[in-house]
């Protein structure tokens, strides 16, 4: 039994994380993978943020959903609790960081006001809700949160290869119209691609 | 020339002028993820357009009573209570394209161009332009969406709104037809099509720039990080992270230093301001 | 001149408190045209297996998470036994059941569909009742008629199956064999799941 649950919860980290990749795959949090990805460096902190944001809001979320908004019946309303939640969490997060851990906030701190509107977060959390939370007795907790860790690493890999290239790229010579996004994108969609070789490899 | 914040005015504005997805490039990941059929991208294009209209107009209506410091999480719940509507809508009365959409339908909330039309328009105009700054940039967004829907679907599996238009080639029977170049209907496709949107743009960007009418500037995706985006303002990191070309760690360093004092001195300057409004009562 | 906070919080808390109120009273509304369209769904994939179908009957004890453990058992592990009903002409025979299958193998997400088994125990095809394929390719799997994905299953006598790439003998969408598999397998487990209740009956 354990085992099983073991290894389920490796299938849904490979498969979140690398198969049905968060950015190149379902476009959710494209516009900090675009914005964010002109150093590596900065790419691994905006990284690490989200991986730290999107663990934390599903596991957040996930209590929220089981322990209050289904007892009472208001599962309706989960959109807007969502994103206040995570709103309220990130705003958490950040003072808590500021406070007791300086190192750590000095190098995620800058990114974490940027991810309150991320679509990924909330993404993760709806996505959950009908995957894990809402499947009657067996909800839950455990395989919410490593959906949503596999989603975010899948989000900091992606980000940091594409920062990766975008270095090298710096200096090539690339026609007009297609200089600063555009080829950036064009980028997006190679990866894409590549990343395609693995659907099917596992799915949930 | 049209009088400013007319209804027309600004229907036209939405459509034309400051098209969300092709002039301000605003709203991508719902532009890229459903847009695998001109049907999804109606759909889609016309549930935000119901969104981003009524809460415009809420919005606008609340514009002298909701505080300042806290508009955005006002917004964020009238935003989402109307996506909420919506879906409540979709699911009961046309569940097929609710199933199809799935999870971009609640996303709707975060859909960038719905805060950013709250934040630059709606909280400082009255409500009938408002209606309709919603309106016309929903519908420019529903006519964007439709048409790449309309390009990726035709390309990719040789369908206009379903219907077979190029009749597909059978290898077995040793038909000849068109072979569906199905990558477009898949997400590389999308950004393909994005990239070559992106591309074209920019030329007709330069060209009404050389002609003396420069179009509006882009607000959304990146060209510099997120420093167009309509929120700039009130997302603290961003601004000072990009547009300071705070690349290296070090004037990361810098810039996180710079507003950390800044916010400092802004708690500060509120707590004063607050004390010396006890001391008038 | 009162605490700004506590008048930010106030406004805030009004505007949610009217927000979630008005959300309620439009569930109330729309909570019966939700039903009734999943019910129509349903109701339209059950005429589309039986032809004839003139009203069925739910069977007795069905319980989601049993029904799904027996087709888990019989190794499809990724799909759920969401439904099983007796579908009934107009005369009330019995022409077999209905049991809805939910896959989670598809390539867009899952994929839900209502299959026909006849009084012999043959299937009597499918009909998907929620499905989010890439157009062009795995959405063929809706396509009916001749010649069609959704052909093949028509009459097929119990028993387990599978696409020909993987040696079997149901001829995959082309360009779409994760979806092709996906609905394979979503049969296979409905017949494991009829094995436990025609079994569990004779």
């Amino acid at each position: 039994m354990i085992m099983n649950t073991f290894l389920q919860v490796i299938l849904i980290f490979v498969s979140t994380s690398i198969v049905n990749n968060v950015v190149l795959s379902r476009f959710l949090g494209l516009c900090p993978f675009l914005g964010v990805s002109k150093k590596v460096e900065t790419a691994a902190g905006m990284g690490g943020a989200i991986i730290f944001v999107i663990t934390l809001s599903s596991f957040v979320t996930g209590l929220i959903y089981k322990f209050i908004l289904v007892p009472s019946g208001f599962q309706y309303l989960q959109t807007i609790v969502f994103i206040l939640v995570i709103a309220a969490l990130v705003q958490f997060i950040e003072m808590v960081l500021k406070k007791n851990m300086p190192a750590l906030y000095k190098s995620l701190g800058v990114y974490l006001p940027l991810i309150t509107t991320n679509c990924a977060v909330l993404g993760v959390a709806l996505d959950n809700v009908t995957k894990y939370y809402d499947v009657g007795a067996s909800a839950d907790l455990l395989k919410g949160v490593v959906y949503g860790f596999g989603t975010s690493v899948g989000f900091a890999i992606s980000i940091i290869i594409m920062a990766s290239i975008r270095e090298k790229m710096e200096d090539n010579d690339v026609p007009e119209a297609f200089k600063g996004t555009g080829i950036v994108v064009v980028t997006a969609g190679l990866m894409s691609i590549a990343f395609c070789g693995f659907s099917g490899v596992i799915s949930l | 020339m049209i009088k400013e914040n007319t209804p027309l005015e600004r229907l036209q504005n939405g459509i034309i002028k400051e098209n969300p997805t092709f002039v301000l490039m605003l709203g991508m990941c719902p532009t890229l993820a459903v847009t695998t059929s001109a049907i999804n991208g109606i759909g889609m294009g016309l549930s935000t357009t119901l969104v981003l209209a009524l809460s415009n107009l809420i919005i606008s209506l609340l514009r002298n009573i909701i505080p300042d410091r806290v508009r955005m999480p006002a917004f964020i719940v009238i935003v989402a209570s109307f996506v909420t509507i919506v879906q409540f809508l979709l699911q009961g009365y046309v569940p097929s394209l609710y199933s199809s959409l799935g999870i971009y339908i609640p996303l709707i909330v975060v859909n960038c161009i719905i805060l950013g039309r709250a934040e630059s328009y709606a909280s400082k105009n009255p409500p009938i332009p408002s209606l309709f700054d919603g309106l016309g940039m929903g519908l420019g967004f529903t006519m964007s969406i439709t048409i790449i829907g309309l390009v990726r679907e035709f390309i990719g599996a040789g369908t206009l709104f379903g219907v077979q238009v190029l009749p597909l080639a059978d290898a077995a029977s040793g038909k000849a037809g068109y072979t569906p170049v199905s990558i477009f209907v898949m997400a590389p496709g999308a950004f393909f099509i994005l990239a070559i949107l992106v591309a074209v743009m920019k030329e007709v960007r330069l060209h009404m720039a050389k002609k003396g009418k420069p179009l509006p500037g882009v607000q959304g995706m990146m060209e510099d990080g997120c420093s167009a985006c309509p929120m700039a303002d009130h997302c603290m990191g961003k601004a000072q992270l990009e547009s300071a070309g705070a690349t290296d760690s070090a004037s990361v360093k810098k810039v996180v230093e710079d507003n950390q004092k800044a916010i400092k001195e802004a708690v500060k300057k509120d707590a004063s301001s607050a004390e010396s409004g006890k001391d008038g009562e | 001149m009162k605490n700004k906070l506590v008048q930010d919080a106030l406004v805030l808390t009004c505007i949610t408190v009217i927000a979630g109120t008005a959300l309620g009273a439009v569930y109330g509304i729309t909570k019966d045209p939700i039903a009734k369209a999943n019910e129509k769904t349903l109701v339209d994939s059950y005429k589309a297996v039986f032809e004839d179908m003139d009203s069925y009957d739910e069977v007795k004890g069905f319980d989601k998470d049993t029904a799904s453990k027996a087709a888990h058992d019989a190794g499809f592990t990724d799909d759920d036994i969401t439904g099983c009903v007796i579908a009934k002409d107009k005369d009330g025979n019995e022409l077999g059941y209905v049991i809805g299958v939910e896959s989670h193998k598809g390539y867009g997400g899952t994929i839900d569909l209502s299959m026909g088994v006849d009084t012999d125990g043959n299937c009597t095809g499918y009909s998907l009742t929620s499905i989010s394929e890439t157009p062009g390719l795995g959405m063929h799997a809706t396509d009916t008629g001749k010649g069609s994905f959704a052909e093949q299953f028509k009459g097929l006598a119990n028993g387990e199956y599978k696409v020909t790439k993987d040696g079997g003998e149901i001829q995959a969408i082309s360009g779409a064999t994760i979806t092709s598999r996906a609905m394979t397998n979503a049969i296979n487990a409905g017949f494991a799941y009829y094995n436990t209740i025609e079994g569990g009956s004779q």
